[in-house]
């Protein structure tokens, strides 16, 4: 969402908030589309997040009239998407225990908040498509330590494929930064 | 539960409306010490049902239309708060004699209150952007509230009051008018 679009929400918002109703459509047109896209982002199940967005949804505008305009609207709004998020996957989770198997309890399902967990997700696909741009074998390379595979022969060996991987990684972090303009 | 997108239109206007609706509910917290208050200075019963339903409904009404019809209540009920304690007051003082004539302190005191309302009313209502409507339910709920308080001096009181009223409010007004 762009910085006019924020802007939009937050006059609608607060112009709501204030009880200028003719107001209603055009942030429910905007809100609807904002929260269905972040649960499913978050959730990766399309019923689920569905559900999850809805109820956010009602909960923003049952709150609305209280909204603080000194507050990010768009912000607010994902708050309850992340709160409603955090609870249908806390739900899941439970239902896993329910159901006996006892690997699933051990599964860390609170480790990351929806947003931290849409965060790691997001940045794990830009390292995939920044590693896609080296040369084949840079990318052979990393994707080698990645999956855990190192060359386990004599020393000379290994020098080299420390070497062809301290490039590769070289290669990579300037892909990186032309594209993402960090380090 | 899969929506169609004009039920969920329908259903986030009507979590809307039932937040508009708690929202409103909170004036009662407002309304009702005033009224406990009227109660224990000995205001009649029939009088504070009456105008505390008034008061009520036009409170939860303007709350639930918006925000500036909310502050109106609340500007009016503020304003009010001299005429409604100033006549009890003074009738503790008893009759005031002055050059012989016996005079009930009442009457000038709902004149000075009203016209501290009146005031008070037109002053908060010339900053607002609709400052018309915002008046009318200001001195509406004003006028209400101190009819508890000034009905203590009987009808004279009343008049006392309604005088006050307007001579706090015509010179805003003119000024207003001036202001276009």
């Amino acid at each position: 969402m762009d910085r006019s679009e924020r802007e939009k929400v937050q006059r609608a918002m607060i112009a709501l908030a204030e009880g200028c109703r003719s107001e209603f459509r055009p942030l429910f047109d905007r809100l609807w589309p904002l929260l269905r896209a972040f649960c499913e982002r978050a959730l990766r199940d399309a019923g689920g997040a569905e559900d999850a967005a809805q109820t956010a949804l009602m909960k923003v505008f049952l709150h609305a009239s209280n909204f603080d305009p000194e507050r990010d609207a768009v912000s607010w709004a994902l708050g309850f998407a992340a709160h409603e998020c955090l609870s249908a996957r806390n739900w899941r989770a439970g239902r896993r225990e329910d159901l006996g198997d006892e690997r699933w309890s051990q599964l860390p399902s609170h480790a990351l908040t929806p947003e931290e967990a849409v965060i790691v997700r997001d940045l794990r696909e830009a390292a995939i498509d920044a590693v896609h741009q080296l040369r084949d074998d840079d990318a052979e390379v990393i994707e080698a330590v990645v999956r855990g595979e190192r060359p386990n022969a004599s020393a000379g060996v290994s020098a080299l494929f420390r070497k062809r991987l301290q490039r590769a990684l070289v290669r990579l972090r300037v892909i990186w930064r032309n594209k993402y303009d960090v380090d | 539960m899969m929506l169609t997108e004009q039920e969920l239109v329908c259903r986030a206007r009507w979590s809307y409306e039932i937040g508009r609706v708690r929202r409103a509910s909170k004036m009662l917290l407002v309304i009702l010490p005033l009224l406990i208050c009227a109660w224990m200075i000995g205001r009649p019963a029939a009088l504070i049902a009456a105008i505390g339903t008034l008061v009520s409904l036009t409170a939860l009404g303007g709350a639930f239309l918006n925000v500036q019809h909310e502050k109106a209540v609340l500007v009016g009920v503020t304003s009010a708060l001299p005429a409604l304690l100033l006549p009890w007051a003074m009738r503790n003082i008893g009759l005031v004699r002055i050059s012989g004539a016996a005079i009930d302190p009442c009457i000038p005191g709902c004149v000075l209150a009203g016209g501290i309302a009146g005031a008070a009313v037109a002053i908060r209502a010339s900053r607002e952007r609709h400052h018309g409507s915002f008046w009318l339910v200001s001195t509406a709920v004003a006028a209400a509230v101190s009819v508890l308080g000034c009905s203590i001096a009987g009808g004279a009181g009343l008049i006392g009051l309604a005088f006050g009223v307007l001579s706090g409010t015509a010179p805003i007004l003119v000024h207003l008018r001036e202001r276009g």
